[in-house]
């Protein structure tokens, strides 16, 4: 990730939002000075030893520093690990697509994970535990105030309690962790999963270190420690990135061990069975993970699932909800064997095609067994004649990604027939590809309208994946008989390509995305050439094109026409830099980010004296009792601003999100 | 004199006025403007600022809403965690903009007895209910995964990076993890809907009423006896403030008087307000 200053300055105020003023500065310093020392940090933010040790002790915990220790030296090296602090603030998401995917408890979990920093498991149990055990007293007591003569149920009624009878929702609140093997089975779901993660002993080590470290080594094997000649070089970088990649899967191990205990998914339905009809003690489950194993939050992992939902919505503005719920069942599948969303162009390089490991595929099967059954999926499609479909087509396999240029070519007719339709963006695929795409099902004989056809559902689910492989976004390859995959990377490359275009749709206006895409597919043009194009009046278009410059959306070229360059003969050719839209559009996003936070910080000053007078312990969770009526409404406008701005934040991260991460 | 224009007022021709034009712009300008050209000047002040939309953002999802509340309760649970550290007020000037790291660094220094607002600094009844602020997170009573961490930093973790260390009594208390118990943030008895947010409030009271009393009798004398209190407690919340001032008692009588305390300041360079290291490590 290129760190800029606004975004090392959102980092720095998010840590500073979440984790206190102390580590903050000192983060703020890492980002700026790059790698120090201790006593490099004590010059650089004037704190003494004591405070930086403290600070970077909490640093670390969370996982937000990467050190290293040369060889023989007292010093070691601390550096800020920006991809982790920008990820705080992603919290919530997080959070939520936990308890969307695996339940509240464990949510609960998570974020206590997340809270802690490096937890280890025993300690986890152990917290869990205390907990446990407080619950279960309190809920005792709670009975026996309720009947203390052992009067039965009528007592609590008769008393006619302030507050509502407490026992059952006591036991309402128990979807929460209730028992230890509880606690495990969703700790064990998490490291499946892999959104927790083993620490290891080079988890700390920045990608740089690490990789001056095993090229060193590798280095050593070769006579004279040089490696010479263009074929001894590619074996050499494959070597590295074998390294490379066998110290990435270590973090791993925790769900190798898992699988080699044989608690997989499978068993631990089996288990679950047993459990519930026996009433297995709680030591039973306790079987796989050692207690002194560390563990952390996986935030590459929790991108993809990410990524899973964005996509999602994605194919739900594109096709409508029936279909994008396939698609996401579909992505869930297949992610269950993607660990990041971006390759590491090191890492992840292969010296022949045949070694890289093949894309996942899913099958149609495969699916239709994880597909719930409620599910209709008659809905969303439409119904064409049979004579009206060419089979070929719709059925034909694609064994090979697209090539990159192919899919340039595609993106570009497809915007010069918006083009030439002047006002026809090219948005509503909807309708169309719909009408088209719906025909895919061969087996539809007629379509009368109104009479449902009897058609099995593999079939209409076979219908749904074709039309989003038929899609010009490209959300699926059907790249074998029944095997479906996904391109992440073109698909993901069309999805930027539309949040940049609406992003510039959303600042300078229609006309200004229509010659955005004019630009994109014809290249580099003169004024005079995009007028004839655009079928624009000079002065509109200039107009435009100067605004869209001062926005960083287009850019210009002068390219003289003699050899003495002069500016009145030169031409100027406009064109649009994808990369560079793209980065500016990202920094007005962490400026956005930024903002928010400040504002939020001087709301904060303004009515410091409320929100100083919320945190006293006798008012903390009694704010309606004992608060004056002025303070309660201040409080409720701060909240209420709190809330906006926040929000805010969350939105422009989803924009970076996928320009950046995904 | 430049007065020729009040002749204009006599002559009753003024009618009607349209609009925004106002009479004293009419009539009263000296340059004797006279209605029956038809020139009239615009008595409105000229706009300084172009209009500006403000595009408003949609109100937010369900989805959105839900994240939201789970990134703030994340934060208050943060803020809670005894490794949060909260600054002492700064004063305005801190805010400046800053011209290199020294000026940047003098913003955090500014904080000594010089600068204490003395309405405020006066200790109060009320400052008993205050949280306590931390200039330094405290590690002595969580348990870290030491390997991972660079050796500089073990004393730390163990709680014992303090000059003073071995001439105070240490605070290496039994190093557990715990479970946050906060499920809600911001004022949750204000809004109805705030409560709902992670399962019902009365258990949450519920709990921390129960640390409130742990603290006060010590778990064992707890559990022994004495349920009756805790069923009144229990049954009329407003208790929980009186457990809370006992609390802050029993700590003191604790405590005790401890002359080394008051002459053995911190290090932290955070400022004067001094005992945060002081005899209570209740957290």
């Amino acid at each position: 990730m290129l760190v800029t200053a606004p975004l090392a300055e959102f980092c720095t105020l998010t840590i500073d939002e979440i984790y206190g003023e102390l580590p903050s500065r000192i983060y703020a310093s890492l980002l700026m000075r790059g790698r120090s020392t201790i006593q490099q940090l004590a010059g650089d933010t004037g704190m003494n030893a004591r405070q930086l040790r403290h600070g970077l002790a909490l640093l670390l915990q969370h996982n937000l520093l990467q050190y290293h220790l040369d060889a023989g030296s007292p010093h070691y090296f601390y550096e800020a690990n920006v991809e982790h602090a920008y990820n705080l603030a992603r919290t919530g998401k997080i959070l939520q697509m936990v308890e969307e995917t695996h339940g509240a408890a464990a949510k609960d979990v998570m974020q206590t994970i997340i809270l802690t920093g490096l937890t280890r498991v025993g300690d986890l149990v152990d917290a869990y535990q205390n907990r446990i055990d407080r619950m279960n007293r309190i809920k005792e007591k709670l009975k026996a105030e309720e009947d203390p003569f052992g009067n039965g149920v009528e007592s609590h009624e008769v008393n006619g309690e302030p507050k509502p009878k407490p026992t059952p929702q006591s036991s309402k609140s128990d979807p929460l962790i209730s028992s230890i093997a509880d606690l495990n089975k969703i700790i064990y779901k998490l490291v499946e999963a892999e959104l927790l993660i083993g620490v290891h002993k080079t988890s700390f080590e920045s990608p740089e270190d690490l990789l001056a470290t095993i090229e060193s080594d590798i280095q050593k094997t070769y006579p004279g420690g040089e490696v010479k000649g263009n074929k001894a070089k590619a074996e050499y970088k494959d070597k590295v990135a074998e390294a490379l990649r066998k110290n990435r899967s270590e973090s791993r191990s925790l769900k190798r061990k898992l699988e080699q205990n044989g608690l997989s998914a499978k068993r631990r339905k089996l288990f679950d069975g047993a459990a519930s009809a026996n009433g297995t003690p709680d030591g039973e489950m306790d079987l796989g993970i050692d207690p002194q194993q560390v563990m952390c939050i996986n935030y590459e992992k929790c991108l993809v699932e990410l990524r899973n939902r964005r996509l999602m919505h994605y194919a739900e503005e594109a096709f409508g909800q029936t279909t994008s719920w396939v698609y996401a069942s579909l992505l869930n599948l297949l992610s269950k064997d993607i660990s990041r969303c971006r390759d590491d162009p090191i890492t992840d390089r292969y010296e022949k095609d045949e070694e890289k490991p093949a894309p996942v595929v899913v099958t149609t099967s495969q699916l239709l067994d994880v597909l719930k059954t409620s599910l209709d999926l008659s809905v969303g499609l439409g119904q064409v004649d049979a004579d009206k479909i060419s089979v070929t087509a719709a059925e034909k396999i694609a064994e090979l990604p697209p090539r990159k240029k192919f899919f340039i070519d595609v993106q570009a007719e497809a915007d010069a027939n918006a083009s030439s339709d002047d006002d026809d963006e090219g948005e509503d695929v909807k309708p169309a590809t719909n009408g088209v795409n719906g025909v895919n099902g061969t087996h539809v004989t007629n379509g009368v309208n109104g009479t449902a056809k009897r058609v099995d559902r593999r079939t209409q689910l076979r219908q749904h994946l074709l039309l989003l492989s038929e899609s010009t976004q490209g959300f699926l390859r059907h790249c074998g008989a029944e095997e479906w995959t996904v391109d992440f990377v073109p698909l993901m490359a069309a999805l930027r390509q539309a949040e940049i275009d609406a992003t510039i749709e959303n600042t300078v206006g229609r006309e200004g995305v229509r010659l955005v895409r004019m630009l994109r597919a014809k290249g580099k043009l003169d004024e005079k050439a995009i007028m004839s194009v655009a079928l624009m009046r000079k002065a509109d278009m200039s107009k435009k094109l100067a605004e869209m410059h001062k926005y960083g959306f287009v850019q210009t070229q002068e390219v003289p026409r003699e050899a003495k360059a002069d500016v009145k003969k030169s031409f100027f050719l406009w064109y649009f830099d994808g990369t560079m839209a793209l980065e500016r559009i990202l920094d007005v996003s962490y400026k956005t980010m930024i903002h928010s936070l400040q504002v939020l910080d001087t709301l904060r000053e303004k009515d410091q004296h409320v929100l100083s007078l919320i945190k006293r312990s006798d008012v903390k969770g009694q704010e309606d009792d004992k608060l004056r009526k002025i303070h309660k409404e201040k409080l409720t406008q701060f909240l209420k601003l709190e809330r906006m701005l926040l929000g805010q934040i969350q939105r422009v991260d989803d924009l970076v999100a996928v320009l950046r991460d995904y | 004199m430049f007065r020729g224009g009040r002749g204009g007022r006599g002559r009753g021709r003024g009618g009607p006025m349209m609009g925004n034009r106002r009479e004293i712009a009419q009539n009263s300008v000296p340059w004797a403007i006279d209605p029956k050209d038809g020139i009239f000047i615009d008595g409105k002040p000229s706009d300084t600022y172009p209009v500006w939309n403000v595009p408003k953002p949609p109100t937010l999802t369900k989805k959105e809403e839900k994240q939201l509340d789970y990134f703030l309760i994340f934060r208050e649970q943060a803020h809670d965690s005894p490794l949060y550290t909260e600054p002492p007020p700064r004063s305005k000037d801190s805010r400046k903009r800053a011209y290199g790291q020294a000026q940047i660094n003098s913003r955090y220094a500014d904080e000594s007895k010089a600068t204490i607002d003395p309405f405020t600094a006066i200790e109060t009844y009320s400052k008993r209910f205050e949280r306590k602020k931390r200039t330094l997170p405290d590690f002595s009573n969580l348990p870290f995964a030491k390997e991972f961490f660079p050796t500089e930093l073990h004393a730390t973790l163990d709680g014992l990076d303090d000059p003073n260390a071995d001439r105070k009594r240490r605070r290496t208390g039994p190093k557990k993890l715990a479970v946050s118990n906060i499920t809600s943030y911001g004022a949750g008895d204000l809004d109805e809907d705030g409560d709902e947010v992670n399962g019902e409030p009365d258990f949450r009271k519920a709990l921390e009423l129960l640390d409130n009393v742990e603290k006060l009798d010590g778990e064992d004398a707890f559990l022994s006896g004495e349920e009756d209190e805790w069923g009144n407690e229990d049954e009329d919340n407003e208790d929980a403030a009186d457990a809370e001032a006992a609390d802050q008692y029993e700590d003191e009588s604790e405590d005790d008087y401890n002359a080394e305390q008051y002459f053995e300041n911190d290090d932290d360079d955070y400022g004067d307000d001094g005992g945060d290291d002081g005899g209570e490590g209740v957290f």
